[in-house]
């Protein structure tokens, strides 16, 4: 029942606050919190029920949902390795946002903060489903919150910015249902369980029932929506505008969460799913990874708008994750899946941070500000060590996914491991550049001079924040555990049609008789 | 020296005797290995945390205390590895005691494990470990008194010693680290404070840039690190040196020293070949010992395989996804190496990425000495002889390493004569030196250039402290040009700065000479055995570097010290010695300079015991030729240099010169300017444009927004057909419903 | 009588002949309910008057109608085909059905027709153009 309260307490905290007056405004964030922060509490056995060492689903539940004659779609919950983790990010990111908005909301507060909590439910939802129905229901109910936080909420563009996300992720989403439903009658699955799903679905190709150029077909259908999400190189484009438009916590929760459903969804769907076309098209996707990366540093060095720099920035980053999950290698899934994490953890407070100096200025150009490093010391270091956290420095935790994401595009084609590790070079080059003009240097504004340092609601919000990235940087083990049994699982899916005996890059491998090199994608 | 280690001896046993067993002295120090880089990490928590409430002389304290605190425990380390133990203690001699070693390796657990590729937190020291540490905390504690009296008027006290206590931590866990992931977070690391210490001033602008400039180079290098570490996980699946200690805290004694990773198993032996056996996980070391051994002998090989020539074909392995067909051992090393070596490249500033070195000199000047002359920079030749084991498998890779070393020494060398910035000719002074080091790795003489980095450090760590102290009596002025006649009122300075220029120019018997005498020894030897013509033209290089060392380090002294004083009134009021805690670190380093070649020069070089490998040249003719070169190359420079610039103190102005050839040197042969202006206005604009024509325009306007307007222009279009009038509806209904009607029909 | 409905008048008398008149044809019902169907739908198309629209309307309807007891008729002479069972009564059922209906029907639009008579002065489909584009 864990997973089931997790998903429901947010939506049933958003009740109560349909009936409160909007003037009682203290009183609805207090709560809005204290429903986030409880949720996240309750989410703590994800972490230490867990057992990395027994079955891959756990907390699993199962109910008959939807059961039509030929349509059989059942609430289906469970958590392997990344949903566990995903969903602690969600629930450990909420409460920060929340508590990032104080100031930040000032009019309609009520809506918001409902509007937040469902979005949590939303999100927790995606990732606990096992369902694909459910799985969809709960994907495309997280764009209606997001959709009014932008909307309502975000700049003064912010009705363009919100149309262009909900149309970009529509679209694909669109398609995506009809593959669904397409998979589900061709697969002739019992229902909509992804297991059961994933497992009808190598039964047909095996009897020859699901054709190659229908796979294909599907693949692309899934992957597009996905990619959307994430979002690759050239689907990028309504990241900055939305990030740009959205409110802190929008911001904050569209970054750190959202965007990870659409590697979630590769993960768990796409991959497993379609192996022979993920492997024949994995070289595509690797390229347009990489294509992000190199493409996505450069716009983040381009812009003007602090905003929109880290919103590039996040293009790059989850270029370099989605890299290491297209190698199929065990490490890079690993490296990818924790990429994710961090980009949640480091972006997020990047995203907090910017909020906190538009908080106080008004603006995010970043012409405006220059040589604030010492009128505002404490928010400096918390920027610097969120930037390097988020370029990668070892003993943050940037470094340990992106170290084993390139190892993984490595160990699969030593040219992706060369330009996708551009990203290192060029991730230094627009973030310092950032730092440099943002906070070193001369002060150039007289009315800069009178900026405030973090107050304590911000520090104690960033204190987690900063934790994690040196937990994460330092103990990275644990986090790994608790993937392994997942990430062996994709790999052995993504090697679906022609099983090979060991992904492991390893001399030990040599000891045991070589064995023939698996032609992965060799299909006919 | 008996009695100073005698002294050591007794503090090695005594220490640990409180705590645990005499036996168990040597895994003591094992396990304590971490406090050396402890030491300076909590000083670096203390004065980051309380860098606004620590008063300032306690910030000093507490820094320099933590840097001392480290470098007695690497001496006391030091010395048990190097078997100053009673297990050791066999009675044998002193020179038996140096070299029946057994490194100290420690394991404390694991960083990350992702199930088929771990990293772990273990700590590894042998001589050449051992050296590098004291280096670097001997230095490095100096250094921090330097400060101490260099910094005494800055406002950010604390934060510059909290920066300083970090780049000692980064250093040793670069240094000390048992696996290259480990490494690779001390290298970044002390990129990280490289940044930040260069950046200190970070008010003014150009500071900062510099900063940031450096830790792009840096990462540009640091690619390359990564990408050598991923070949070489590919090849043999782990990022360790050595193999694990067999069980943690325990020791056993080496069967067959020095590779304590081989027990050459004589029992099972079939017909002639030997069995080696390797050790349980062996680590890149072991792999290239293995090698080595297989190449040699038929040996039954360790990794499952029969040797062919050392070459196995990767592409029919486990490598197999990862390697094109084709591809050997052989070459994933030497990719591995070249790799490794971009990384060197980066971090110790040689060609094509020096440029960012000089720049650094926007730092602090006790940072440049630290930083940028003694430690950080000299970590490419680290790791360059710590995996000297793999570089000898790759003569191609040896080569680049020589001809990039040689070139960048020569290259650096012409620059700094026209320099007239006394913290750039030290810069690039230092990059010359550096191209030395490589220079003799890239011949095969690790240990030769590790000593190099040793003299190197005494001595360029007091020239930069030197200058240091001539800008501080200065009031900050660098441009040399407008000092001269200091002798007389930097009494203390000026003597122990002529000791150190007397080192870097390479004059007997001062630190310098043995060491870049032997390098440039072992390059003639290596011409003379190869006949290539590039090792010739390298020696060549290498001697031209010479007379240029000589020659701009007298000119340094020359218009530094003598002449006139050429100051404004208001400077020239101000010039004073510095203070004690200034003017002892530098005593010391000249000492130092003055007996640390000739002290160390045996000693150093055979117990770092890179076995047969680096020899002195045995040849007695190159030991003569090479005397008469080295001596003529740096006598000659000192000479023209004293003729120039002390016998009648020629003030220069470069940038007024005609000389195209002065205009060049001056000018850094224009690379600086080209990625300065170049490449970074070619990346901006590149970016810009980028953002504008794809971004904004393609993807953006034409493609997303595109389609957009493509649906609303279709539904325009369609739009016209609605006439709102119900008749027209009607029809459309009708016709619509015999259509259906008709198609049911005929259907 | 066969499917067609078409009587065999041969020796027939003007018994015969009489009793023709009142036999039913399902011919003859369907040519009129269509003919009464495109007089309404006509009426639908061509007026322009709203009101005169809607009594076509209803004339369509009444068309309709006429057609659902016509075959209910037909059913009742010719049984249910064969392995099926249904009530016969169903045509006169729908017919009832679509009395009610057009009578609600004639009622809103009526009232939609004299809504807009009042505000607008006109019931001239011409002049009803808001949806226009």
């Amino acid at each position: 029942m864990l997973l089931t309260w997790l998903i429901f307490l947010p939506l049933a905290g958003a009740v109560p606050l349909l009936i409160v007056r909007d003037k009682n405004a203290r009183e609805i964030k207090v709560w809005a919190i204290l429903v986030s922060f409880v949720t996240f509490l309750v989410s703590l056995p994800l972490w230490f029920n867990f057992d990395p060492t027994g079955d891959l689903f756990q907390f699993v539940e199962k109910h008959r949902w939807i059961t039509l004659k030929n349509l059989n779609a059942g609430y289906n919950l469970g958590a392997d390795g990344f949903s566990a983790l995903l969903i602690l990010l969600t629930t450990f990111l909420t409460p920060i946002a929340l508590l990032g908005s104080w100031n930040y909301i000032k009019d309609r507060q009520k809506e918001f903060y409902i509007a937040m909590l469902v979005l949590e439910t939303a999100m927790i939802g995606v990732f606990a489903a096992q369902d694909l129905f459910l799985f969809y229901v709960f994907f495309e109910a997280s764009l209606i919150p997001m959709y009014l936080i932008i909307g309502i909420w975000g700049g003064e563009n912010r009705i363009y910015a919100t149309t262009k996300f909900v149309l970009y992720t529509v679209f694909g989403s669109l398609l995506m249902f009809v593959a669904i439903l397409f998979v589900y009658y061709k697969s002739g699955s019992a229902d909509f369980a992804i297991a059961d799903l994933a497992k009808a679905l190598d039964d047909a190709r095996a009897h020859g029932r699901l054709t190659l150029k229908e796979e294909y077909w599907c693949f692309w259908a899934f992957a597009l929506a996905f990619a959307i999400k994430v979002p690759l190189f050239p689907l990028h484009t309504w990241l900055p505008d939305a990030h740009v438009e959205a409110p802190t916590p929008g911001s904050v929760i569209l970054a750190g969460i959202l965007l990870k459903m659409g590697g979630y969804g590769f993960l768990r769907v796409v991959v497993p799913f379609f192996p022979r076309a993920a492997e024949f098209y994995a070289p595509v996707f690797a390229w347009l990874c990489i294509i992000g990366i190199v493409y996505g540093s450069l716009m983040a060095f381009a812009q003007k708008d602090i905003k929109k720099l880290i919103a590039y920035s996040s293009v790059a980053h989850l270029g370099t994750c989605m890299l290491g999950i297209f190698s199929f290698q065990a490490i890079g899934v690993q490296g990818g899946m924790y990429q994710m994490l961090n980009h949640g953890i480091s972006t997020g407070a990047l995203f907090l941070l910017v909020g906190m100096l538009y908080e106080r200025t008004h603006t995010r150009q970043i012409d405006y500000f220059g040589g604030i490093a010492k009128i505002v010391p404490t928010f400096t270091i918390c920027f610097v060590v969120i930037t390097l956290s988020s370029i990668g420095l070892p003993l943050t935790n940037g470094f340990v996914g992106e170290f084993a994401c390139l190892m993984g595009a490595f160990l699969r084609n030593p040219w992706w491991g060369f330009f996708g590790g551009l990203g290192v070079i060029l991730g230094a080059v627009y973030m310092l550049y950032l730092v440099k003009r943002v906070f070193f240097g001369k002060v150039i504004r007289r009315s800069n001079e009178s900026l405030e340092d973090l107050d304590g609601r911000e520090i104690s919000l960033l204190i987690p924040l900063l934790a994690m990235v040196f937990v994460m940087g330092l103990a990275p083990t644990p986090f790994f555990k608790r993937m392994e049994p997942a990430v062996n699982a994709f790999v052995k899916a993504s090697e679906g049609a022609h099983p090979t005996a060991s992904a492991k890059p390893s001399m030990a491998a040599l000891d045991a008789p070589a064995p023939a090199v698996s032609k992965r994608g060799d299909v006919q | 020296m008996d009695f100073l280690i005698d002294i050591i001896d007794t503090c090695v046993k005594w220490i640990p005797g409180w705590i645990v067993n005499p036996s168990h002295i040597r895994a003591f120090y094992a396990e304590s290995l971490f406090i050396i880089p402890l030491m300076p990490l909590l000083g670096f928590l203390i004065n980051g945390f309380f860098r606004d409430k620590i008063s300032r002389g306690a910030s000093g304290l507490v820094a320099s205390l933590a840097a001392f605190a480290s470098f007695l425990w690497a001496v006391l380390c030091f010395h048990a590895c190097r078997g100053h133990l009673p297990e050791f203690d066999h009675g044998a001699g002193y020179l038996h005691r140096m070299l029946s070693t057994e490194p100290l390796h420690k394991v404390y657990g694991t960083w990350f494990d992702t199930g088929t590729f771990s990293c772990a937190f273990g700590l590894y020291m042998d001589q050449l470990s051992g050296v590098m540490a004291l280096v670097v905390t001997g230095v490095g504690t100096l250094i921090h008194v330097y400060s101490m009296g260099y910094m005494a008027h800055d406002k950010a006290f604390a934060r510059y010693f909290a920066y300083l206590n970090l780049f000692l931590f980064s250093m040793l866990v670069l240094i000390l680290a048992d696996n290259l992931v480990l490494t690779f977070v001390g290298w970044e690391g002390v990129g990280l404070c490289s940044y930040l210490l260069i950046g200190f001033w970070y008010e003014d602008g150009e500071k900062a840039a510099a900063g940031m400039k450096a830790f792009i180079f840096n990462r540009v290098g640091d690619l390359g690190f990564l990408l050598g570490i991923f070949t070489l996980v590919a090849a043999f699946g782990t990022a360790n040196y050595y193999a694990a200690p067999h069980a943690l805290g325990s020791y056993t004694l080496p069967v067959v020293a020095p590779h304590k990773s081989f027990v050459k198993d004589s029992s099972k032996e079939e017909g002639k070949r030997e069995v080696v056996m390797m050790p349980d996980a062996p680590g890149l070391i072991d792999y290239a010992d293995g090698l080595k051994l297989m190449g040699n002998a038929d040996a039954k090989v360790p990794l499952g395989y029969k040797a062919d020539g050392g070459n196995f074909d990767l592409s029919k392995t486990a490598g197999a996804k990862v390697f094109p067909a084709g591809w050997t051992v052989g070459f994933a090393i030497s990719l591995a190496c070249l790799l490794l070596f971009i990384g060197a490249c980066g971090k110790s500033a040689q060609l094509p990425l020096y440029a960012w070195l000089p720049d650094a000199m926007a730092g602090p000047t006790p940072v440049s000495a630290l930083i940028h002359a003694a430690t950080m920079v000299t970590a490419g030749v680290y790791m360059l002889a710590r995996l000297h084991a793999l570089y000898l498998f790759s003569s191609a890779t040896m080569d680049v390493v020589a001809i990039v070393g040689g070139t960048t020494a020569i290259f650096a060398a012409l620059i700094g004569l026209t320099q007239t910035d006394i913290k750039k000719v030290l810069a690039y002074s230092t990059v010359s030196q550096l191209g030395y080091m490589f220079l003799g790795a890239g011949v095969g003489a690790f240990a030769l250039a590790i000593f190099h980095v040793v003299t190197h450090a005494l001595f360029k760590a007091l020239l930069f402290l030197g200058s240091g102290s001539v800008i501080h009596a200065m009031s900050g002025e660098q441009d040399m040009r407008k000092m001269g006649g200091l002798r007389k009122k930097l009494p203390i300075t000026f003597w122990t700065m002529v000791i150190g220029a007397l080192a870097l120019g390479g004059i007997v018997p001062f630190a310098g000479y043995w060491s870049k005498d032997a390098i440039l020894a072992n390059v003639l030897a290596k011409a003379m055995e190869t006949h290539e013509t590039s090792y010739w033209v390298l020696y060549l290089f290498a001697c031209v570097g010479a007379f240029c060392t000589a020659f701009y380090t007298a000119r340094l002294i020359g218009l530094t010290f003598f002449g006139e004083c050429r100051a404004s009134d208001e400077v020239k009021a101000h010039i004073h010695e510095s203070p004690p805690s200034m003017t002892v670190p530098l005593i010391v380093l000249a000492v130092l300079s003055v007996i640390g070649g000739w002290w160390l020069h045996n000693d150093l070089i055979s117990f770092l015991n890179f076995g047969e490998i680096s020899q002195n040249a045995e040849n007695e003719h190159v030991e003569w030729i090479n005397l008469i070169c080295t001596l003529a190359a740096s006598f000659g420079g000192a000479g023209l240099g004293i003729l120039l610039y002390i016998s009648k103190v020629f003030v220069p102005k470069p940038e007024e010169s005609k000389n195209p050839l002065v205009r060049l040197s001056f000018n850094k042969f224009y690379i600086e300017a080209f990625y300065d202006r170049g490449v970074t206005g070619f990346f901006s604009i590149f970016a810009e444009a980028l953002h504008l024509f794809v971004d904004v325009l393609l993807i953006d306007f034409l493609l997303v927004n595109g389609v957009g307007k493509l649906v609303r222009g279709l539904g325009g279009a369609l739009r016209k057909t609605q006439t709102g009038l119900i008749n027209v509806y009607a029809t459309g209904i009708l016709v619509g419903a015999l259509a259906i009607l008709f198609y049911l029909l005929k259907g | 009588m066969d499917v067609t409905g078409m009587p065999i008048l041969a020796d027939a008398g003007l018994m015969d002949f009489v009793a023709g008149l009142f036999s039913f044809k399902l011919v003859s019902c369907l040519a009129l309910s269509a003919a009464i169907f495109s007089i309404g739908a006509m009426g639908v198309l061509a007026r322009r008057n709203v009101l005169v629209m809607l009594i076509s309307v209803e004339v369509m309807l009444n068309a309709v109608m006429l057609a659902f007891v016509s075959f209910a008729r037909a059913m009742v002479n010719l049984g249910p085909p064969a392995g099926k069972t249904f009530a016969a009564e169903g045509g006169q059922i729908f017919a009832l059905f679509i009395i009610a209906v057009a009578a609600a029907e004639a009622a809103v639009g009526l009232a939609i027709v004299i809504a807009y008579f009042r505000n607008r002065q006109t019931v001239d489909t011409r002049d009803i153009k808001a949806m226009r584009n």
